[in-house]
């Protein structure tokens, strides 16, 4: 099967080759060494524009069967985060009808981006060969990265959608303690990477008085900002005017903190810092759970179904707040009220949902849940 | 609101026929932030949970439910709410 130009964006040229039962259907004469292979060739920009061909080809390899798909992303020049989400929504939905997905074929700073977003092993991102080599003591303990690499792909995603619902908001990132300092764990861009190390460096700031603390540090004006002498002044230089650090809080005390930076001042409002704590306690049950249910090998396997399931419905739920300025509580609302009124598992409606975000949301219906909300 | 016994989730969790910790696991997988321990409190009646995580445990039960074959039995806390 192939997708006629009309179907596509001008930015992609999509193509599905090499399914041997689509290739004798439609005349081709391509044959592949594995028949239960589907090969999905992704070139040029990958964005929102390429989410309708891409769904397409999606329905054909379930509707042929296709135990394997491999992404072939050799052709790719750009990929942004959507691009990158329909990738975890189409893992997502594969694994569950027994389907593996992986990507093969990109290039170093394709790879990158996928490192980035802790995406390699959830995705099965094949390495470029230059650096195959050297990671190749690292392929030990797969099963266990794969499960962590879940988990931090849970974080990634919540500090990504942090900083795409929080208006205002140029960056956001999660801090955990690790051996006596701290580290990031998930960041949505590098200039929030570079001011968690500042702090980590000069052992000030807001979000590691956050983590240590379990109180929320809000720097409305790092201009007038006396409480981080030695870190203040390198965050300014990196162009950051406000800061707002959450506590990742559970029973026990603060797990670390979710941090949020803005170019403008006063960015932060109480509406603003209402979203934050809610996805601060998000990534503070995720992590949680994680760390109560975790073995020797890594997360249970049911935990690692649960973090899926939640990571898209998550993704739903971020949708419906930055559509409709809906806070966290009426947009699960609607869609469990979605989900009942068309008897669709909620995890199925979120998948539905997050596919069709570049449109409506829930394709044509009338309901009006976005638009009203609970 | 509908009346409801102090310990009716916990009924409905056994009508279901999940383990406390299975019920834990399909709330947790929808999205719930609760603790495995304040789940099972809620649905014995010793904990009142937000209104959100009540009807997320709910909506937990019910999909369980809509996989017996069975509609959505638990009552929701907005069942009378006017429909949007």
């Amino acid at each position: 099967m192939t997708t006629g130009p009309e179907q596509l964006s001008g930015f992609v040229d999509l193509e599905f080759l090499e399914f041997p039962d689509a290739a004798a259907a439609s005349g081709r004469s391509g044959t592949t060494p594995n028949a239960n292979v589907a090969v999905l060739r992704l070139a040029g920009e990958i964005d929102v524009a390429v989410h309708e061909p891409f769904q397409l080809l999606l329905d054909e390899v379930a509707r042929l069967g296709a135990s394997q798909v491999v992404v072939d992303v050799t052709g790719v020049t750009f990929c942004d985060a959507y691009g990158l989400g329909l990738l975890v929504v189409a893992a997502n939905r594969l694994q569950r009808t027994g389907t593996q997905l992986s990507v093969r074929g990109a290039d170093a700073n394709l790879f990158r981006l996928f490192q980035l977003s802790d995406l390699v092993s959830l995705l099965r991102v094949e390495r470029p060969p230059s650096s195959e080599a050297l990671l190749r003591g690292l392929h030990k303990s797969r099963e266990a990265a794969h499960a962590q690499a879940v988990l931090t792909a849970t974080l990634q995603l919540v500090a990504t959608m942090t900083q795409a619902v929080v208006h205002g908001a140029d960056g956001a990132s999660i801090t955990l303690p690790a051996n006596g300092t701290f580290q990031t764990v998930a960041a949505s861009n590098d200039t929030v990477l570079e001011m968690d190390h500042d702090q980590y460096e000069t052992g000030e700031g807001p979000c590691l008085d956050a983590a240590r603390t379990g109180v929320r540090y809000l720097a409305t004006s790092l201009d007038d900002e006396a409480r981080w002498p030695v870190f203040v002044p390198r965050a300014r230089a990196r162009g950051i005017r406000s800061i707002l650090s959450t506590p990742l809080n559970v029973r026990v005390g603060p797990l670390g903190a979710l941090n949020l930076y803005s170019r403008s001042v006063s960015a932060f409002s109480a509406t603003e810092t209402d979203w934050a704590d809610q996805f601060a306690s998000e990534a503070a049950t995720v992590l949680s759970t994680a760390q109560a249910t975790a073995s020797p090998e890594g997360l249970d396997a049911q935990v690692r179904q649960a973090l899926l399931s939640r990571e898209v419905i998550a993704l739903a739920q971020g949708v419906m707040m930055e559509r409709y300025s809906m806070s966290a509580p009426t947009a699960r609302a609607a869609l469990r009220r979605e989900s009942r009124r068309t008897s669709q598992p909620l995890r199925d409606l979120c998948e539905r949902l997050v596919e069709r975000s570049h449109g409506g949301p829930f394709g044509d219906d009338q309901s009006g849940v976005g638009a009203h909300g609970a | 609101m509908p009346d409801r016994r102090v310990d009716s989730l916990d009924l409905a969790r056994r009508d279901a026929g999940l383990s406390q910790d299975e019920l834990w696991l399909r709330y947790f997988a929808l999205g719930g932030m609760m603790p495995a321990l304040e789940l099972e409190a809620m649905c014995l009646g010793a904990l009142t949970a937000g209104a959100d995580d009540a009807e997320h445990v709910v909506h937990a039960l019910n999909e369980r439910f809509s996989e017996l074959g069975r509609n959505h039995p638990v009552p929701y806390d907005d069942d009378d709410a006017p429909p949007t």
